[in-house]
């Protein structure tokens, strides 16, 4: 007999979490089976053995449960013990610190098995730095499932792990019974929310640098998006509430309600309960209707990052509508009036394969859009840019006119980019390649044509191609290309002292460069690379100093000089084949512009979301330990 | 014996605004009824290592010398260490205030034994500062077993000084231990703070303090006619949970100087379900049952070489966590961190027990506002009721409301230093007190305002970065006074500032004096 390890593991978890179980209207909603990729342990001499799945530890995530508030472990499950594998896993419970394990596990695979469809190559976490300065390769995102003892659970870039957190409900809750115990780990928001911030920190090195108002909001408004339509774009889940509705559209406000009830318990999840609603005078939950000026007078990061989900949800009920019109008529025999009396169950369940598949779909535009979005001081505007384009670039045919829903709804919440001057599909895409400027990467960069590769091959291969295209790029003959992605040379303009320059020249980095390998809508694979490009330059906070350092002599490495640290660079696509740029996104201007240096310094002195308590001061980006675990708290 | 050198102007009142450093503390004089100084001072203290020029003993030897050894009243607005702690300081071995003695001392109601609420404010305060502590037991117990608590054990210790905690404390606080206390034990600890037991030092210097609420009678000053007090905090109500509006309040946020982004006050941080993390930290000082918060039932919990610690589960561990697995992925100090945060928050809502005086010259009518470091949620407060004067002599009865009282002040003691929450933004006509309120019709002229902050102090050599006083309020405040702003970090220059109207600024320098020392300041009842 032939044995092959299966595509899949079956894994049970609670649909939200256990709070919904506990309450009657949504008794029917509290457990889903996720179809997880297959693993077990790898190989490690004396520790694990591939028969197993101890931790579980796979290839992506190890889970550690070690308690130190009760100063004590609990023992690791083993997926695949015969008894487990015969069930889908252990059985929903609280009480189980082992199934706790499971779902952690099941929810965060899914995450990352959604990351790596969307951009077409395989997940990595952020390298660790080294006292040295060096970079090492980490294969496994640590999660802790009982680390803390609040109503907290964030990301820690420095330990690539997750702490989540229990609590007991204080006496004055209403929401969940007071004196229960509330696990962080056991919220399907939470979880995904939280490999999301981890998936983005191995993406973009420098993507969490609070360098404008959006940078935060967005890490926080993305990492919720990503948690609703991972969710919705299970069917199960929507089934009930659409049922209950009645797929009547006014009514598909409940989607939003659901979205909503995730953060309840955990009092977590604020973007979602704060973006999508509110409960009017007679009790009844109402939609927020978009409204331009919630951005320009939110400056708080959950606050922004609530308006992106907000927007991104009004987005997605557009393109659900269109989906279902047909669906209603057939139903309402042309009249758009369902029959009284509950709905056909084989409606129901069209309709929640179309609210799914919709999910599924906005997700992946979301995600998509991360590999056409500049590498630092990211707007939401910049991110519009991204979605539109990225997904003008893989299907040039809108057939259920997705971006036109996006860019509408965005705009209808007042986000636009700074720089476009018209608010139109063509309008809203990035600056297109030119072949004529030359190629831009050497010959030979083969990109893995295999997800499934050894991923510290394809990590190490990621670090030579960077080396690779910076030689590349670094000769004297490419200044021009350089010049026209918004990268200095100093062959144009005189460059401030301040800049990182070597033998008196302006300096880059590449900081990475991806594959992608997506498929497109003609089911052709479209192999791209995906490199970022920064440049950095010393920032003071007095503007004199600043002035007398720009006309100073370059001093070097401009790291750590200066009260903080300017970035600019742009991000490309480039075409595996011809080796030429299909797009690129650019920050706004270039690192010798004083007016964004002066944006920055502005921002970093007076900006309320970077002063973290009352009594505190701003707090330059790169120098903040830890900026989500700050951004969660309370 | 030499006679007091702070004189009395013959009406209204001398301010002597104490240059000591990041600390309240001014010394008032005004004429009695016999026509002899009465002296008032209002806290007295600073933050340790804020000091500007004078140093403690020249502050605390000119209060003796102004005074001649006795002051006849002693304003406590709150009990926080940048107001009370110079009461305690020494010199060779001797208590400095020792050779002055009180008349009365005054207080918010907030501080009185025998008052019921506040009763329970003190008891969740106990409560609160009880955990805090074991959590600081915990941390210094990581930090001798060599793990690098360095940022939360600061944090904790820097709010824990405003209680007064001194490195003898913390000592004899010492680290967990496997010692269980009593209740009164760990109680009697808390009561060695020293702003307790500077507290203890001055009400025991008198029989009995005077304790004020909101809205009561504006009481006198005994013996002398000539002022009137007017209690305006601390609130009696919800509000005094306040110290910022919540962040979705958007009327609240648009009273602010500078957006906040957190929620209000949660009763000493305790609602944020942060009790398991104490229990955690050392149950032992705070008697509570070791198991009470754990999240699994006992048979769960595995112990290192405990009953089910196999070989297989050594290894896993072994590899992957504490004490021998991966170094830089261990978690044992992450979990208390959030006591920094519960630090801040008791820290910060102590501000709005501060007794708020606005003191009334009876001719003139004019007002000095004095209001600790009261912040949002008292300031919104304070207009909710006007003030009944019962008729006296001659007089008929007649209601003050605070609008009045906030037009007719010439005087501000800027609220907390400075801070974004404790001077309100609003305009004349709002409905709630805010610094449009003050100084209006001709007593703009006239209005005057005191920070007392080291700018520098507060910003760089502070670990917590304070921004005190906030650039949009003193911009505020140095438009509004025309340049009649008092620093303690910045010597008084008698140039009239550019906004100066000059006759305004002539009027003003001839009442002021300035010195290393002080800055006084004389408001004539006329």
């Amino acid at each position: 007999m032939v044995r092959r390890s299966p595509e899949f593991r079956r894994l049970r978890v609670y649909a939200i979490d256990p709070g919904l179980a506990a309450r009657h209207e949504t008794v029917g909603l509290n457990e889903l089976t996720l179809m997880v990729p297959w693993e077990s342990n790898p190989e490690i001499e004396g520790v694990l053995s591939s028969t197993q799945m101890l931790g579980p530890v796979g290839n992506y995530l190890e889970v550690v449960d070690y308690d130190p508030a009760s100063g004590c472990y609990y023992a690791p499950v083993d997926l695949n013990e015969t008894f487990v594998l015969a069930q889908d896993g252990l059985n929903p419970s609280e009480l189980n610190p082992q199934f706790h394990q499971q779902m952690v596990y099941a929810v965060a695979m899914t995450t990352i098995d959604k990351f790596e469809r969307a951009l077409g190559r395989s997940a990595l976490w952020a390298p660790r730095r080294l006292p040295d300065k060096s970079y090492e390769y980490v294969p496994r995102l640590r999660l802790y499932p009982h680390a803390l003892r609040e109503a907290n659970a964030y990301y820690n870039p420095d330990k690539k792990a997750v702490l989540f957190g229990y609590f007991q409900v204080p006496p004055d809750s209403t929401a969940v019974a007071p004196g229960t115990t509330v696990f962080t780990c056991l919220s399907h928001d939470v979880i995904a929310h939280e490999v999301t911030h981890a998936l983005l920190d191995g993406l973009h090195r420098r993507f969490a640098e609070s360098t404008n108002i959006d940078v935060l909001g967005l890490h926080e408004g993305f990492a919720d998006i990503v948690a609703i339509f991972q969710h919705f774009s299970n069917p199960d889940v929507l089934k009930d509430q659409i049922g209950r509705t009645r797929g009547d559209l006014d009514k598909q406000n409940m989607l939003g309600q659901l979205a909503q009830q995730f953060g309840r318990a955990t009092r977590r999840g604020e973007a979602l309960r704060d973006a999508l609603g509110y409960v009017d005078d007679e009790g009844n939950w109402q939609r927020y209707r978009p409204n331009p000026t919630y951005l320009r007078d939110a400056t708080e990061a959950h606050e922004r990052g609530a308006i992106l989900v907000a927007a991104v949800f009004d987005a997605f009920l557009k393109m659900y509508k269109s989906r279902v019109v047909d669906l209603l008529r057939i139903a309402s025999q042309g009249t758009g009036q369902l029959p009284a009396g509950e709905l056909n169950i084989d409606l129901v369940n069209r309709l929640a394969d179309e609210a799914a598949k919709t999910s599924e779909h906005v997700l992946q535009m979301c995600i998509r859009a991360l590999d056409y979005c500049p590498p630092v001081n990211v707007t939401f505007g910049d991110y519009l840019q991204a979605i539109i384009t990225a997904d003008a670039d893989l299907y040039p045919v809108d057939e259920h006119h997705y971006r036109t829903a996006m860019m509408q709804s965005f705009s209808l919440f007042g986000i636009r980019p700074r720089a476009v001057r018209n608010v139109s599909l063509e309008g809203l895409l990035l600056q297109a390649g030119d072949a004529s400027l030359g190629e831009a990467v050497p010959p030979g960069m083969e990109a893995d044509l295999d997800n499934e590769i050894d991923r510290k091959a394809a990590y190490d291969r990621m670090e030579e191609n960077a080396r690779k295209a910076h030689e590349w790029l670094a000769r004297p003959e490419r200044a021009g290309l350089l010049e026209a992605m918004g990268i200095v040379t100093g062959t144009k303009e005189k460059v401030p002292g301040t800049v990182n320059q070597k033998k008196g020249r302006p300096v880059f980095e590449v900081h990475s460069v991806r594959a992608a390998l997506r498929r497109g809508s003609k089911t052709n694979l479209v192999p791209d690379l995906v490199i970022e490009i920064t440049q950095r330059r010393a920032g003071y906070f007095d503007k004199k100093d600043q002035t007398a350092a720009d006309e100073a002599k370059p001093t070097g490495d401009a790291a750590g000089k200066g009260d903080f640290t300017f970035r600019r660079g742009c991000t490309l696509v480039v075409n595996q084949q011809t080796r030429n740029f299909r797009w690129v996104a650019r920050t706004d201007k270039n690192i010798c512009d004083n007016g964004e240096l002066d944006a920055l310094r502005q921002f970093l002195l007076s900006n309320p979301v970077s002063v973290q308590n009352a009594f505190q001061g701003p707090v330059a980006p790169g120098r903040v330990s830890n900026p989500f675990a700050a951004v969660h708290r309370d | 014996m030499p006679a007091p050198q702070l004189h009395a102007p013959p009406s209204g009142v001398t301010i002597r605004m104490y240059r000591q450093g990041h600390g309240d503390c001014f010394l008032l004089a005004m004429p009695d009824d016999a026509g002899d100084p009465f002296y008032l001072l209002i806290d007295c203290g600073l933050k340790p290592g804020s000091e500007i020029k004078a140093t403690i003993e020249d502050v605390i030897g000119d209060i003796r010398d102004a005074t001649d050894g006795h002051i006849h009243a002693v304003l406590i607005t709150h009990e926080h260490q940048d107001h009370t702690n110079m009461f305690l300081a020494k010199l060779g071995g001797k208590s400095m205030f020792d050779d002055i003695t009180f008349g009365d001392v005054l207080l918010g109601w907030t501080a009185n034994p025998d008052d019921t609420e506040a009763q329970q404010l003190r008891q969740m305060k106990l409560r609160a500062l009880m955990r805090l502590l074991a959590a600081r037991r915990r941390l210094a117990g990581l930090a001798a077993a060599g793990e690098d608590v360095k940022q939360t054990l600061d944090f904790v210790d820097a709010m824990l000084a405003f209680e007064g905690a001194d490195a003898d404390f913390l000592k004899a606080l010492g680290p967990t231990d496997d010692s269980v206390f009593s209740a009164a034990d760990s109680a009697a600890i808390v009561q060695g703070l020293s702003v307790a037991k500077c507290m203890d030092y001055v009400t025991g210097k008198v029989g009995k303090p005077r304790y004020f609420s909101p809205h009561e009678t504006p009481f006198a000053l005994n013996g002398v006619s000539g002022v009137r007090l007017y209690p305006l905090g601390p609130p009696r109500d919800d509000r005094l949970n306040e110290d910022e509006p919540a962040k979705s309040d958007a009327a609240g946020q648009a009273r602010m100087y500078e957006k906040t982004d957190r929620g209000h006050g949660l009763g000493f941080g305790f609602s944020s379900g942060l009790d398991g993390m104490f229990v955690g930290a050392d149950h032992g000082f705070l008697g509570e049952d070791a198991e009470s918060h754990d999240p699994f039932a006992p048979g769960l919990k595995l112990l290192e070489n405990g009953p089910d610690w196999s070989s297989e589960i050594a290894e896993f561990f072994g590899y992957f966590a504490p004490p021998t697995g991966e170094e830089w992925r261990r978690i044992n100090i992450e979990w208390l961190a959030a006591a920094g945060w519960f630090a801040d928050k008791i820290n910060t809502e102590l501000n709005n027990s501060s007794l708020v005086v606005a003191i009334e010259l009876v001719n003139s009518h004019k007002v000095l506002l004095f209001p600790g470091d009261a912040q949002y949620g008292s300031w919104m407060s304070w207009a909710v009721a006007p003030f009944e004067i019962p008729a006296q002599g001659g007089a008929q009865a007649r209601t003050v409301t605070v609008q009045d009282l906030l037009a007719r002040t010439i005087f501000y003691k800027v609220g907390h230093h400075g801070s974004h929450n404790a001077t309100l933004k609003g305009e004349a006509d709002s409905d709630y007190a805010n610094l449009d309120w003050m100084a209006l019709g001709a007593h703009a002229k006239e209005f005057v305002a005191v920070i007392p902050a080291n700018t520098q102090w507060a910003w760089d050599e502070n670990d917590q970065h304070w921004e005190h006083p906030l650039k949009a309020i003193r911009e505020d405040l140095e438009a509004k006074t025309s340049g009649r702003l008092f620093k303690s970090d910045t010597d008084f220059d008698p140039k009239p500032p550019a906004s100066a109207v000059k006759a305004d600024w002539q009027k003003f320098v001839a009442n002021v004096t300035a010195t290393d020392l002080y800055f006084e300041y004389t408001v004539l009842d006329q």
